[in-house]
């Protein structure tokens, strides 16, 4: 378990717009290819955060920066 | 056995004669500890043994979509294995979560005590119907419902169950679940679950400090995770 640890890397997934959240715990995983996935996995966060006209930024951070921006903008056409 | 949780349990709804619950007192168990995350069962195995739960829990998973997904809990006076009576393999994989024990019985024992007693025999089938009931709601929870609510739903559902079987002490509960074990059973990331936490936290509901779990407001908490505990069967079958 020690071994696997060592090959994971953290990632922070913060959410900013309408209902912002800052992720201080973040989580452990093995690449970037995992932290998409995830990312993606999160969209569902616009299920009870997020209005009509509102917007959802996720922007996944390891430890050197900015890894993947996800952003979901919305506006009522009428 | 030592199956005072799962006959407190059933007893709420059925009335064991003094026959049967001797029949079910005199059943030969043998012990065996579990340390986190070790498997009972791995998907695949051929067990010839039914595990009834004594203390901890486990959980029932299997990778789907290279994700784990926790399909129930059990708790203490559950049996998670009832179906490899009659097919044989097992086609999940059951967990420790934290230390738990659980009690072994042979398969032939459990025939023979049901093959005795068609009141155990119902008993025995109506928990599999149980199990079904429960796997049921859980399809609701991890499609159906949004976040907020399924995690609502979950914690209610766990406080339901561990009530039944005097596990719930003033609202609160031992709950050795991580975020990602929420997370799993949920179909959720784990950042969403903390986030769907500290919400719940944030509006009063429950309280979660390491591995104690207190709900504030029930009424509110069911009512937002829509958890109405019929599914679980507790009334009297008479």
């Amino acid at each position: 378990m020690a071994f696997v640890r060592h090959l994971m890397s953290r990632y922070f997934f913060h959410i900013s717009g309408s209902d912002p959240f800052h992720d201080v715990e973040g989580m452990d995983l093995p690449d970037d290819r995992a932290a998409w996935r995830e990312a993606k996995r999160l969209v569902r966060d616009i299920e009870n955060n997020l209005e009509p006209g509102g917007d959802w930024h996720l922007n996944v951070v390891d430890g050197v920066g900015s890894v993947f921006v996800l952003s979901v903008k919305s506006r009522r056409a009428r | 056995m030592p199956a005072s949780l799962f006959i407190k349990r059933v007893e709420h709804v059925i009335d064991l004669s003094p026959e049967d619950r001797a029949a079910l007192g005199s059943i030969r168990v043998v012990e065996r500890s579990l340390a986190h995350r070790e498997p009972l069962w791995r998907e695949g195995d051929k067990p010839v043994q039914c595990a009834v739960l004594l203390s901890g829990f486990l959980c029932r998973h299997k990778v789907a979509n290279d994700r784990d997904q926790i399909l129930v809990f059990s708790v203490p006076g559950d049996f998670p294995d009832l179906q490899t009576l009659h097919l044989g393999s097992i086609d999940h994989n059951v967990l420790s979560i934290g230390a738990s024990r659980v009690g072994l019985i042979s398969h032939e024992r459990i025939k023979n005590v049901i093959n005795a007693s068609s009141r155990l025999t119902h008993l025995f089938w109506r928990e599999t119907q149980l199990d079904a009931a429960m796997f049921r709601e859980w399809v609701c929870n991890v499609a159906a419902r949004d976040s907020l609510s399924r995690v609502a739903h979950l914690i209610c559902e766990m406080e339901a169950r561990l009530a039944i079987v005097g596990l719930v002490e003033n609202g609160s509960f031992n709950l050795p679940f991580t975020q990602q074990d929420i997370a799993n059973a949920t179909g959720m990331s784990n950042v969403h679950v903390n986030r769907t936490v500290q919400e719940l936290r944030k509006r009063g509901l429950i309280t979660w400090e390491a591995r104690t779990v207190k709900i504030l407001n029930k009424k509110a908490l069911r009512e937002l995770g829509e958890f109405v505990p019929d599914y679980l069967h507790q009334h009297s079958l008479a």
